[in-house]
């Protein structure tokens, strides 16, 4: 090959990971090509959590943001990029939503339960990401319904497994061993999911 | 073992109650592991509602805040030197001004020859980068599969060795009885749910075909999984739940397209369930 025609650089997208080790040294343009990518993950989930688009994106913010200052400290032996966004906006949100009304909201929260939530993906375009939030969910449906339950209480709703135990009037022990189970039977069936975030 | 998986329990539900902050920071390497596989599962719950696109004023507000709160962000650039004034020219030689137009020529020409190599060291440089990503990708899967495997096996060893744990053995059928180096063996854990099945010796089944496992239960045959094997390699398969009943496991070759029911050439069975421990 002539030097007159380069060899096309490489132009594959950056991994996560290595975007946030460009955040680390003060790339913006890192943090907006996260921000792309994920953001409506995000907002999808702080959504779920607290019902309100406006609030959803406030947390959207302040995850980022979080993000943009920890990702020096970011440890990627600890979760995936996407895995640590998600799981600091669930923190994030489930703050907020205790900061409120807490019985009412929780209330509202378990009757929840069940109904389908309906929202634009506007722009949302990562195929891979769809796919992969349509296996989980197909994984999750197929799983008992009280497991399937206890789950979403603690994770959507951000109540303890004693919360649970009494909003369910079971015994704390049976709620402890349906979350074991939902959760081992998820980490059986979703290996090829886990594999692609390690 | 008990206090193993007493410790993947307390795990587990830290990560549920608390997210990633929960966990203790003096883990072991084992336990890291499995939080690690653990906190990705929970990655995976959260990312089953809708994905709901931000509205534009939210990035904007994003990177407003970002730009206004940074306060080490790049340097501005630093100021250029004032221009020099320019000399008045002096009256040269005809001669000199020739023969620094012929020494500038050289140079240029010099120049041109740097830049055509330093072009062909950045196309090689671009091909070495992107190669080595390559293997950086493939080392990190491997990686992830070893430590998937890792896992697995940790978790098959406590199944095997925990109160109460089963084992079944299986022996060749039909035309594989005389292949006595054909067997399997099928573990069951002691909450008689979580099971996995080795087998080793079985010739691989022609195309089109699949080892088929059953469980053979008191209301009839449960499917158990198929597989495939390969020339002198081993196969396991397992499951965390079991039918009810079971007194007899039977592995045939059945179509690849499925089966209902056992009705191929049955070639591996056991129905002596013994205690391991």
């Amino acid at each position: 090959m002539s030097p007159e025609t380069p060899a096309p650089l490489d132009r594959s997208p950056l991994k996560d990971a290595e975007l946030v080790r460009a955040m680390a040294t003060g790339s913006q343009g890192a943090l907006t090509e996260l921000y792309d990518r994920h953001a409506p993950l995000v907002v999808g989930v702080a959504q779920r959590i607290l019902g309100s688009r406006e609030d959803a994106e406030e947390v959207a913010q302040e995850v980022f943001v979080h993000a943009w200052r920890q990702a020096a400290s970011y440890q990627a032996d600890r979760a995936s990029v996407l895995t640590w966004l998600l799981l600091v906006t669930r923190s994030r949100a489930i703050d907020r939503l205790r900061s409120r009304r807490v019985d009412d909201r929780t209330r509202a929260a378990i009757e929840s339960f069940g109904e389908e939530v309906h929202t634009s993906s506007g722009a949302f375009s990562n195929v891979l990401s769809e796919e992969r939030g349509r296996r989980v969910r197909e994984e999750l449906d197929r799983l008992p319904a009280e497991q399937r339950e206890v789950l979403e209480m603690a994770f959507f709703a951000g109540l303890t497994q004693s919360q649970i135990a009494a909003a369910a009037a079971i015994p704390l022990g049976t709620v402890k061993t349906r979350t074991l189970l939902a959760m081992k039977k998820l980490r059986a069936v979703l290996r090829e999911q886990i594999r692609e975030l390690l | 073992m008990t206090s193993e998986n007493e410790r993947e329990d307390a795990l587990i539900l830290s990560l549920v109650e608390g997210g990633l902050e929960a966990l203790p920071a003096d883990i072991s390497e084992q336990e890291q592991v499995l939080a690690r596989l653990y906190a990705e599962v929970l990655g995976l719950v959260a990312q089953t509602p809708e994905p709901v696109a931000p509205r534009p004023e939210a990035r904007e507000r994003l990177l407003a805040a970002i730009a206004a709160g940074e306060a080490t962000g790049p340097r501005p650039a630093a100021p250029a030197p004032p221009l020099r004034t320019p000399h008045r020219p002096r009256r040269w030689p005809l001669a000199l001004a020739a023969g620094l137009a012929a020494l500038s020529l050289g140079a240029a020409g010099y120049l041109a020859a740097q830049l055509s190599a330093a072009k062909g060291d950045q196309v090689r440089l671009a091909g070495e980068l992107t190669r080595t990503r390559e293997t950086v990708r493939e080392l990190e899967n491997r990686v992830g599969d070893l430590q998937q495997r890792h896992v697995e096996v940790a978790s098959r060893l406590s199944l095997i060795t925990e109160p109460g744990a089963a084992v079944c053995a299986l022996r060749p059928q039909g035309a594989l009885a005389a292949q006595p180096l054909a067997r399997g063996a099928l573990y069951v854990a002691g909450d008689h749910q979580h099971w996995f099945l080795r087998v080793s010796g079985l010739p691989p089944v022609p195309e089109g075909k699949v080892y088929h496992m059953w469980f053979v239960t008191d209301v009839g045959p449960v499917s158990g999984g198929t597989f495939r094997t390969e020339h002198g390699a081993s196969a396991e398969i397992g499951s965390p739940t079991m039918p009810h009943g079971m007194t007899a496991v039977v592995i045939t070759i059945e179509p690849a397209t499925g089966a209902q029911s056992p009705s191929g050439e049955e070639v591996l069975f056991g129905n002596q369930i013994q205690l391991i421990s």
